[in-house]
């Protein structure tokens, strides 16, 4: 019976159309969900011999595995970039060129300086050195103590990173094998946890530098730096621990490898893990060794200048400042000394005990000091080696800023090419949508025609 | 390229981000009126301008020891004008004492006028200026002349640094002045001038003549040391207040944004936020889903 045949056509055609309907009206649904890629619908005709018709079969995710693949590059460079401009920052704030910052401080303590060796015996002249050497020190410390919270802050920022990370993992791992199981059974859709799957990997890679192996199949497996599984085929999660290194003071990563710990810090070199890193290594560190080391070498430079004087009572041997024994943590131990603190007749402006009290002849060595390539091995002065350490800073951070940019406009361009091809518009959908309603209106017409068909031969037999 | 509605709604986003942060910085810089704020700013510029601070920072503490120097010089100059004076009436006395014409009377007169002259010219001699004994030398704490007219002070000067690496004396010791050091003992020229008319030793008067004119030659010349010095420290004052100015222009330039381009920059960047917000404005795009008829 070929009229029936026709009806049976014409039933198909009214599924195809419902099921091209409901699939535009899922990616139109679908078209502000972050990751969702468009389905399209695949029909295939049906052979007039094997019964004729339209077949659908499940709707398949449109998508570039390269770009994907890439754009997770872009991500972790972006991720770099702004790990290191968030643990940069920091220095922008402790170098500013203002009041009460070291470079005004510096500038104080040799003011008051050159006052001393102006007035050796005034009484307020002494007072004002006291007063500006312990500002000095007070300026370094607090931009020593700046420089370390910054560090703690980058160091437990990628501990919370690495928490992420690993919570993320655990989720890829359940829904691989969701997908593995999906993927075995038949007519079940895996695409929207593929999405879900990819949005995480995403996520994860603007942490790490993380790659995906996926073949034909649909195995798939992420692997850190290209070098090792954090996720396998079958799922299985291998996780990321942020230890405490107790040499350094800092966190590294570690995984965990037949029952020890392998430090697997060096695959990470991009990511916001990897650039929190690069910039706690880098210029965060250089900025503090640089600042310990200025501190260190003035410190020391005026005391032997000041322990060779004489103060007001004839004394000798007095140190100006107090400081840690070596240039490691100089910086934040640096105080005036006890020998001089709350009593400026110790001040050592005379170089004997013979004439006393406008001896200045010390205090004019001292002052002298400031012009002394003191510090950074006889290069720098302590101003040219302060301006040096805020040339370095800015410049890093600055550095970091520019990428920053550079990185986040590469991945803007990544998720547009991405989106061109995966991405939903309304247009598009709305034009299918015109279609599969047509189509749905012309098979109810074929089932009409074939219907009126059949009733004008049943007429005709009677 | 195939445009998407997300496409779309990013890119208007990320556009009018941008320009929202154009605005803001043109807005910060257009306040503060400088272009540089932080060092990540404009790093060169920002280490280069430290330089400068410390410059000006330098020419400030210069100006101020020029003026503590100058007011020394001066008062010191000023006291040794006065002994200058002193010494020269005292040779006038002299010299009126040695002529036959005058009775031992007279001269005794005379000698009360001398001795008053010697304690002028000891008090001068312990001038203080700022608590400091300006003819002590470096032991300036306590008078360098005693009622015997013995200097106790300190034979070297306190030097002061009136420019880098500019060190002048402040002031000269009493004891090259007034003292044997210079030449004459003036207070001792002056006693040995009142015990001559006391005396009425003629000759004795004579003789302190010469005395009191090496005296006066001392004066004069640590008047002149003292009038070099003021020189010297006249020029670094102009020294210091021109290094300053130009290491205020010169950070400056470095750090301060120009009027001008801060203002042009501004309404750049208004009328760019602006646009941005009227594209974004007529978003949605008029598309098929409003116009379609199904």
């Amino acid at each position: 019976m070929s009229l029936t045949k026709a009806m049976n056509i014409g039933r198909s055609g009214l599924l195809a159309a419902q099921h091209g309907t409901s699939v535009a009206s899922q990616n139109i649904a679908n078209a502000a969900t972050e990751g969702y890629t468009r389905r399209t619908v695949n029909l295939s005709s049906v052979p007039l011999d094997h019964g004729g018709g339209v077949k659908s079969a499940p709707s398949t995710r449109v998508q570039d595995q390269f770009l994907e693949r890439r754009s997770l590059g872009a991500r972790a460079n972006s991720g770099e970039a702004e790990g290191r401009v968030q643990t940069l920052q920091i220095l922008d704030t402790i170098l500013a060129d203002e009041p009460g910052d070291i470079g005004s401080a510096l500038d104080g303590f040799e003011s008051a300086l050159s006052d001393l060796s102006a007035q050796p015996s005034d009484q307020g002249a002494r007072q004002a050195l006291l007063s500006n050497a312990q500002q000095l020190s007070q300026a370094i410390n607090s931009a020593a103590s700046g420089l370390s919270e910054a560090r703690v802050a980058a160091n437990d920022s990628i501990v919370g990173a690495v928490e992420q990370v690993n919570r993320q993992l655990d989720e890829i791992g359940a829904l691989t094998r969701d997908i593995n199981i999906a993927r075995n059974t038949p007519n079940q859709d895996t695409g929207d946890l593929i999405d879900q799957r990819n949005r995480l990997v995403r996520d994860v890679a603007k942490a790490l530098p993380v790659t995906t192996v996926e073949d034909v199949k649909g195995n798939f497996s992420l692997k850190l730096g290209g070098s090792f599984n954090l996720v396998d085929v079958e799922g299985g999660v291998r996780k990321l621990q942020a230890n405490l290194d107790a040499t350094s003071g800092d966190v590294r990563v570690y995984r965990e490898i037949s029952g020890r710990n392998e430090d697997v810090t060096r695959f990470i070199n991009s990511g916001t893990i990897g650039g929190t890193m690069t910039a706690r290594d880098g210029a965060l560190s250089q900025a503090q060794t640089a600042l310990d080391q200025l501190a260190f070498d003035m410190a020391s430079a005026y005391n032997t200048q000041h322990s060779a004087g004489v103060g007001l009572d004839g004394e000798t041997g007095r140190n100006l400042f107090e400081v840690s024994a070596s240039a490691q943590g100089a910086a934040s131990s640096l105080r005036l000394s006890a020998d001089v603190a709350g009593q400026p007749g110790n001040l050592a402006a005379a170089s004997s005990g013979g004439s006393l009290p406008s001896d200045n002849r010390n205090a004019l060595e001292l002052l002298n000091l400031r012009d002394r390539k003191l510090t950074n091995g006889g290069v720098d002065t302590a101003q040219s080696a302060f301006s040096s350490i805020v040339a370095g800073a800015g410049s890093s951070l600055r550095a970091a800023m520019d990428r920053q940019v550079q990185t986040d406009a590469a991945v803007g361009q990544m998720d547009a090419l991405r989106e061109s091809i995966s991405g939903v518009s309304t247009d598009d959908e709305m034009i299918s949508l015109m279609r599969y309603q047509r189509a749905y209106q012309a098979s109810l017409r074929v089932i009409e025609t074939a219907d009126q068909m059949l009733q004008e031969l049943l007429n005709m037999r009677r | 390229v195939r445009v998407t509605d997300s496409t779309m709604y990013a890119q208007m986003r990320a556009g009018l981000a941008t320009r929202r942060e154009h605005l803001e910085r043109a807005q910060s810089a257009a306040i503060s009126g400088r272009r540089v704020q932080k060092p990540s700013d404009d790093p060169a510029a920002m280490a280069k301008a430290r330089s400068h601070s410390a410059q000006e920072s330098r020419s400030i503490a210069n100006e101020r020891t020029v003026n503590v120097t100058l007011t020394a010089l001066q008062v010191a100059d000023s006291a040794l004008d006065q002994i200058g004076e002193s010494l020269a009436r005292a040779r006038e006395l002299a010299l009126q004492a040695s002529s036959g014409t005058i009775s031992a009377e007279d001269r005794s007169y005379l000698a009360n006028e001398v001795e008053a002259l010697r304690s002028q010219v000891l008090g001068l001699a312990n001038t203080q200026e700022g608590g400091r004994y300006v003819f002590a030398g470096m032991k300036d704490g306590d008078s360098p002349f005693g009622a015997d007219g013995v200097y106790n002070g300190d034979t070297e000067a306190q030097q002061v640094e009136i420019s880098k690496g500019l060190r002048i004396p402040l002031g000269v010791t009493g004891d090259r002045i007034l003292g044997a050091a210079g030449g004459q003992d003036v207070f001792a020229a002056l006693s040995d001038l009142t015990s001559a008319l006391r005396g009425n030793d003629v000759d004795a008067v004579r003789a302190s003549l010469d005395q009191l004119d090496q005296g006066s030659r001392q004066v004069r010349s640590a008047r002149v040391d003292i009038g070099g010095g003021i020189d010297a420290t006249e020029v670094a004052r102009s020294v210091a207040e021109r290094g300053r100015d130009q290491a205020v222009a010169a950070r400056s330039a470095l750090l301060d944004a120009d009027p001008l381009d801060a203002f042009t920059e501004l309404s750049r960047a208004q009328g760019a936020l602006e646009a941005a917000v009227a594209v974004a404005a007529q978003l949605p795009p008029p598309g098929l889903a409003s116009t379609a008829r199904l």
